[in-house]
């Protein structure tokens, strides 16, 4: 069955938008055959394996979700080829992690003449580590509530998908849930370090 | 800081629904409140770790898709040429297939239906991509790692064995205890550390403890056990699980025919 083509600005509005239609354009990326090839070939020609190369196309969609929903993809390049840029920038500085060098020669270093250069946030794995801590203290419905919002779901979307009443009553659950987050990040120790950064 | 007085105001600021005018004024009492600095900072802090949920999600729905894949990928059925025989032929050659296929069946059933064929095509030995992320020479897990790289199973084991109930990475480690102790046929062990695991609810070991915990009990042939059924149907029944998909495969084959008739 031939699969339904999205225009790039189709899934940017998609995943701007959050909710299923999200869903139904990181499926569509994700089913990117030639993409997925491309993506494993430049890993493994890059000392990684298949694995490795499925990770990597992993974690660019990830990013590239995250970029398109904060507004940093400008659509200057092709949605295929920025992703690509990612997933090569994300092996890439892998591998001088791995390394502890900076000398990777085929590191693509961000140029602003590169209109493919994806803009990057990468955060240290022990930031993540306690970003995760601070995740896990809030409870299962709260976490969902919160990742709903974030995605841009509606209160109406909201109340729908977790079963609220009403919309109002899904509006002070967030508002419940939000506060103990934050009450949680600021009676946590190891936040303080991370406040300054 | 009473974070209850800010977070309205903060959120409208950072979501751009402050009117202008109000928007200017904020600004101006940031430089001289403190309390509304911090409040910004913490508020931009917590859309930092919703944001790792979002993350997690999606990375645990492209596994699934991922599983679903390895699940639905099958040899591709080539078209082949078939030229008419004469019919005593055709039932000639029908009657062999069909003694044919009768053998292999009964081998199939032997194969392909046994607890150790099942577990055998479905269990993956964690990546070894993974250890490498992040920095390794302060991961203090990172002797294990290193064992499991060399396939040094039991140095390994011993290892993970040795990380106490409080470190923090703990649900961790008994995740890779899990693994170690079943690729060394310390079933019992492996099943311990996976239940373990799955025990701190840690999001990114749960879902792959629970997988894979199903996968050590069928190779101990232990999948009359309730707590093995219980979990299957638990996974199978979830769609939002990264193993759904698996864990209903695995439930047509457990009550595949073909098992049952190899029995």
């Amino acid at each position: 069955m031939k699969k339904p083509d999205f225009t790039d600005e189709q899934l940017v509005t998609a995943i701007s938008s959050g909710g299923q239609g999200r869903e139904t354009a990181l499926k569509a990326i994700y089913e990117d055959s030639d993409l997925k090839r491309m993506v494993g070939a430049f890993v493994r020609n890059h000392r990684g394996d298949a694995t490795d190369g499925q990770d990597m196309f992993h974690e660019g969609i990830i990013v590239l979700d995250r970029n398109i929903r904060e507004g940093k993809f400008r659509g200057e390049a092709p949605l295929k080829g920025y992703l690509y840029s990612i997933c090569r920038f994300l092996w890439m500085n892998q591998l001088r992690k791995k390394a502890h060098t900076s000398t990777v020669a085929e590191m693509p270093v961000t140029t602003e003449a590169d209109p493919l250069t994806p803009e990057l946030t990468l955060i240290t794995e022990e930031r993540k580590d306690v970003l995760n801590r601070l995740l896990n203290e809030l409870g299962e419905r709260c976490r969902q509530i919160l990742e709903l919002w974030k995605l841009s779901y509606s209160m109406e979307e909201i109340a729908e998908t977790l079963g609220f009443s009403s919309s109002d009553m899904a509006r002070k659950a967030k508002y419940r849930c939000h506060v103990s987050l934050l009450e949680v990040i600021q009676k946590n120790p190891h936040v303080e370090h991370l406040l300054s950064r | 800081m009473e974070i209850e007085l800010y977070i309205e105001r903060v959120e409208q600021y950072e979501t751009g629904l402050m009117p202008e005018a109000e928007r200017t004024a904020f600004e101006a009492e940031l430089a001289s409140n403190a309390e509304l600095r911090q409040a910004l900072e913490l508020y931009r802090l917590g859309q930092e770790v919703i944001e790792q949920g979002v993350e997690a999600q999606l990375r645990r729905q492209l596994q699934g898709w991922a599983a679903s894949d390895s699940v639905t990928t099958a040899a591709p059925l080539t078209a082949r040429r078939v030229t008419m025989r004469p019919m005593w032929m055709r039932l000639a050659a029908a009657a062999s297939v069909t003694l044919i296929l009768g053998w292999f069946s009964i081998q199939w059933v032997s194969r392909d239906y046994s607890d150790e064929a099942i577990f055998a095509a479905q269990y993956e030995a964690p990546d070894t991509g993974t250890f490498r992320s992040g920095a390794a020479l302060d991961n203090p897990l990172e002797t294990g790692f290193k064992a499991l790289e060399n396939n040094n199973l039991q140095a390994a084991e011993d290892f993970f064995k040795s990380i106490p109930l409080d470190n923090e990475r703990y649900a961790e480690a008994q995740y890779y205890l899990g693994h170690t102790a079943g690729q060394l046929k310390h079933y019992d062990l492996a099943i311990a550390a996976f239940q373990a695991s799955i025990q701190r609810n840690e999001a990114k070991f749960q879902e792959k403890a629970e997988w894979n915990l199903l996968l050590v009990y069928l190779a101990a042939g232990q999948t009359d056990n309730a707590d093995f059924q219980n979990l299957l149907n638990r996974i199978a029944g979830n769609p939002n699980h990264a193993y759904q998909k698996r864990a209903e495969a695995l439930q047509g084959k457990l009550g595949s025919f073909l098992r049952k008739f190899g029995e």
